[in-house]
């Protein structure tokens, strides 16, 4: 029979064991197919907890043992429910922030190795692979993830590693500013009509009904009214702008939750508050761009990303570009960093998914084949090559590659 | 919860060290092992829809995404939706002043009351299919992206592979590549993926045209500051997530879902690779080919009843061990020392390593899963009945049996305290130890196993040890 196959058949063991792409994030986890357009399933990154039985965040464990349960269970489920394929023999892209603990990756690639004996696993910067998406080869990728923001320069190709800047500006600061808003101002109506403070009813809101409170009702304001009510707070006289209509929200069956106007419009405000050391989002793309090389500036600016599941709140990247713009034009920086446009990319998928796309473009090339980290290797040291390991990072290792 | 095995009471230390029980762990006939979920490899084996219980070759499966081609699901709630046959007047094609009445057909959700109409989609003259398939918007750009890095990779790959002939140590390889190979071939090769790389170099990849940035990006709706929002017509993250490619933020765009096929898994030994469970081709039968569940190997050890506990008090706790063999079987029950069995779980490791080769090729590595490490803490001491018994074979007919036919068994009534079938009771006697506000005792079951498979050249009887972990009872203080 092979006799007979001939080049067709080669093609399509080829095509048969189509590398998978994951992007394991901190609230969602995209899967799908190398050379496919999209995902095959956006998750929940949450797994059944082997005591309890209950529902938690797969980045929620005590240590690397339950780590590694966790991803044994949770990479189980996407192989024979969302992905449909043998995991043995094929090859992986894992799409990985620079900045993702060094527990989590060894832990990742111990199970992938060991459990469930993948043929090679190719680690990818998710910033790096994000510009893919667009095919440039410079730009300035600002990543809003759930846990975080992390930005990361990146110049022709090469990530100006330096200059990297992470806040702990993300989804769940929204969340976490929603719930004490609400708290605070929202009134809930019960099943007999009386009205109640909602903090009189409940301790705290349940995560999944902060999600989709942020998702379906949240939007970011615009620079104009924030620091109108910026200015509302300190002195009283000026007025600050009409509020928007407030929302009717049924929680748990039987409390209609009114979320007033100020509370949608206020909740991402904690994105652009100055921390207690002076950073913002905007000062986060500033202070990236004062630490790259002078030449790459310019460049830089003219090519900013943003990308993941926050950045797909409504206004927000039209926030972040004006607040960014302030910022430069502000005593701070107006001297030092003298720039005079930024500007930004819309990356040809939804922005949650950006940088899987990114793996699943560059998975679907023969670079998975050269670069990825074989399981004989592994299986032989048990250990990941990785950017903070010096065993591997060395002035030698790299005269090699360049030799 | 009440459960038939006493599954959160009595488990089975698996060969990988974790506890599970007796339903949920494999009894590998080969290396004569248990084996649980956590230490076997898992494959897929058929692919089916669930709701047309058709079944689906891989190719297809592929090709369709792992979507059922007929069922669909609601976009709004997840339910299966069913088609709705409705007539309609339509202009007659040959008198068009007259109207006749045509089939149309419609999907409507059953559970949430959401149908096709309420999101415009026409209504299809056919009964199955003919619904139009979204298509990613980008699609141009990302196939010319896709061409793009293709080609810049096979470059690379071209480049890595003419290094490898060529002198290794040489520093001025670049140069001496450039000047001293004639061949246009050895030129055109020169491109790497290097971040550097001459602009003019880009020529010979495929054409790709990167996507320009805009100073403006679109801001908020105008109306958002005035506009009430409708809950009911903004979508969730679920309704958004089941189609990840398009993430609809309203409902009217929703958009009827393909059904997600199923897969049926089949369960195989890591050391022996042999099967350990394969379920049936068809997908409506729920039974296996091959199913070797411990319940089917193993003695299973249950409490007959519950007893009440007290601190430094003797109690005793009645087991009933079951055959479930058709052989007769010696059993007899050896204290548990965990830290001994973590020795001997691991010197057991390595001789089944060794083993294997006896069962199959030489060439097949083993891939270690890390071990695992479960608190294997007692608290209670136990006295454990001495002796050997024997379980008498299992024998289906027994139960329909008047009065006890099986042959007589000198049982020492020390050790067995009433015997029915395949079935002996055996007591046991636990003192919880002080501080103790839970009482789980551990005792290695041993017994002799006659082997099944055909091929087994060695003496058909084997003696195995398996540490059973009973969790008996909260201790009530005195």
């Amino acid at each position: 029979m092979p006799l007979f196959e001939g080049l067709g058949g080669i093609g399509l063991i080829n095509e048969k064991n189509t590398t998978v792409v994951l992007d394991i994030g901190t609230a969602y986890t995209k899967a799908g197919f190398a050379g496919e357009y999209g995902p095959r399933i956006i998750t929940r990154s949450e797994v059944k907890c082997r005591e309890t039985g209950k529902n938690i965040p797969l980045f929620q464990y005590k240590n690397e043992n339950e780590l590694r349960h966790h991803l044994v269970d949770f990479i189980h489920k996407l192989y024979f429910r969302c992905l449909l394929v043998n995991p043995k023999d094929r090859r992986v892209v894992v799409v990985e922030n620079l900045l993702c603990p060094t527990v989590v990756r060894n832990t990742l690639a111990k199970v992938l190795f060991r459990h469930y004996e993948v043929l090679s696993v190719l680690f990818v910067p998710s910033h790096l692979v994000a510009l893919m998406t667009l095919g440039i080869t410079t730009g300035l990728v600002l990543d809003l993830g759930h846990k975080e923001a992390t930005l990361m320069p990146i110049y022709e190709g090469v990530v100006v590693f330096h200059a990297w800047q992470a806040l702990p500006f993300g989804g769940s600061l929204i969340e976490k500013s929603l719930s004490e808003l609400l708290l605070d101002r929202a009134v809930a109506t019960t099943e007999d009509g009386t009205e109640h403070r909602l903090s009189s009813i409940m301790q705290d809101i349940p995560n999944r009904y902060l999600e989709d409170i942020k998702v379906r009702t949240c939007f970011v304001s615009t620079l104009e009214r924030s620091s109108c009510l910026q200015n509302n707070k300190y002195d009283r006289s000026i007025e600050p702008p009409p509020p928007p209509p407030s929302v009717h929200y049924p929680l748990e069956g039987h409390h209609i939750l009114t979320i007033p106007g100020t509370v949608r419009e206020l909740a991402a405000e904690s994105l652009f508050e100055r921390d207690q050391d002076a950073l913002t989002l905007a000062t986060l793309v500033l202070n990236a761009l004062l630490k790259c090389p002078i030449d790459t500036r310019h460049k830089l600016a003219e090519n900013l990303v943003i990308i993941g599941g926050t950045a797909s709140m409504k206004g927000m990247k039209h926030r972040i570009l004006a607040e960014v713009r302030a910022a430069a034009a502000s005593e701070q920086y107006c001297q030092i960093l003298p720039i005079p446009s930024f500007m930004l990319h819309h990356p040809p998928a939804k922005d949650n998914y950006v940088s899987w796309l990114g793996g699943a473009i560059l998975g679907a090339t023969e670079a998975v084949m050269l670069r990825s980290y074989h399981r004989d290797q592994y299986l032989a040291s048990d250990v990941v090559p990785d950017w903070c390991n010096l065993s591997f990072n060395t002035c030698e290792d790299r005269d090699e590659k360049f030799a | 919860m009440a459960h038939l095995f006493q599954g959160d009471r009595i488990r089975l230390l698996c060969s990988c060290g974790l506890l599970k029980p007796i339903t949920a762990i494999y009894f590998c006939r080969h290396c004569l092992k248990l084996r649980c979920g956590n230490c076997v490899s898992h494959e897929v084996d058929t692919l089916f829809c669930p709701n047309c219980l058709e079944n689906m070759p891989s190719t297809e499966a592929r090709l369709k995404k792992n979507r059922c081609a007929n069922c669909f699901d609601c976009p709004s709630c997840g339910h299966t939706l069913s088609t709705r046959a409705t007539s309609i007047q339509t202009p007659s094609p040959e008198d068009p002043s007259k109207t006749v009445a045509r089939k149309v057909y419609y999907l409507a959700c059953t559970s949430c009351r959401w149908t096709t109409r309420d999101v415009g989609l026409k209504d299809q003259t056919v009964a199955t299919g003919g619904w139009v398939e979204q298509d990613n918007e980008h699609y141009k750009h990302l196939q010319s992206l896709l061409e793009h890095y293709r080609s810049v990779a096979q470059q690379e790959k071209l480049e890595r592979e003419k290094k490898r002939f060529s002198h290794r140590k040489s520093s001025y390889l670049s140069l001496s590549d450039k000047y001293s190979l004639p061949s246009i071939l050895g030129r055109k090769s020169l491109t790497p993926l290097s971040p550097f790389a001459h602009k003019g170099d880009v020529s010979q990849t495929s054409e790709m045209t990167p996507l320009e940035a805009t100073a403006e990006v679109e801001g908020l709706p105008e109306d958002i500051f005035t506009e009430e929002v409708v809950l009911s017509s903004v979508t969730t993250m679920e309704q958004r997530l089941s189609s990840p490619e398009w993430q609809p933020e309203k409902t009217a765009d929703l958009y009827p879902l393909h059904k997600h096929i199923l897969v049926k898994r089949s369960l195989r030994c890591r050391h022996c690779e042999h099967n350990l469970s394969k379920p049936e081709y068809n997908p409506s039968s729920i039974k296996f080919k091959i199913q070797l569940g411990a319940f089917y190997h193993v003695p299973e050890v249950r409490m007959v009843r519950q007893v009440e506990l007290k601190t430094g008090v003797e109690t005793g706790v009645q087991l009933s061990l079951c055959n479930p063999t058709p052989h007769d079987m010696t059993v007899a029950l050896l204290p548990f020392v965990p830290e001994a069995s973590e020795v001997s779980l691991q010197k057991a490791g390595e001789e089944s390593v060794e083993g294997s080769s006896l069962n199959t090729s030489s060439l097949v590595r083993v891939v270690e899963i890390p071990p695992e490490r479960t608190d294997l803490k007692l608290t209670a001491d136990v006295a454990l009945p001495q002796g050997q018994l024997i379980l008498a074979a299992r024998d289906d007919t027994a139960e329909y049996d008047d009065q006890d036919s099986s042959p007589n068994y000198k049982d020492d009534p020390q050790v067995v305290a009433w015997r029915r079938a395949n079935k002996v009771g055996v007591n046991l006697l636990v003192t919880p130890k002080p501080d103790a506000t839970y009482v789980r005792v551990g005792f290695v079951l041993r017994y002799d196993y006659t082997n099944t498979v055909a091929t087994a050249t060695e003496s058909r009887t084997v003696t195995l040890n398996i540490p059973v972990m009973v969790d008996v009872g909260p201790v009530t203080q005195s």
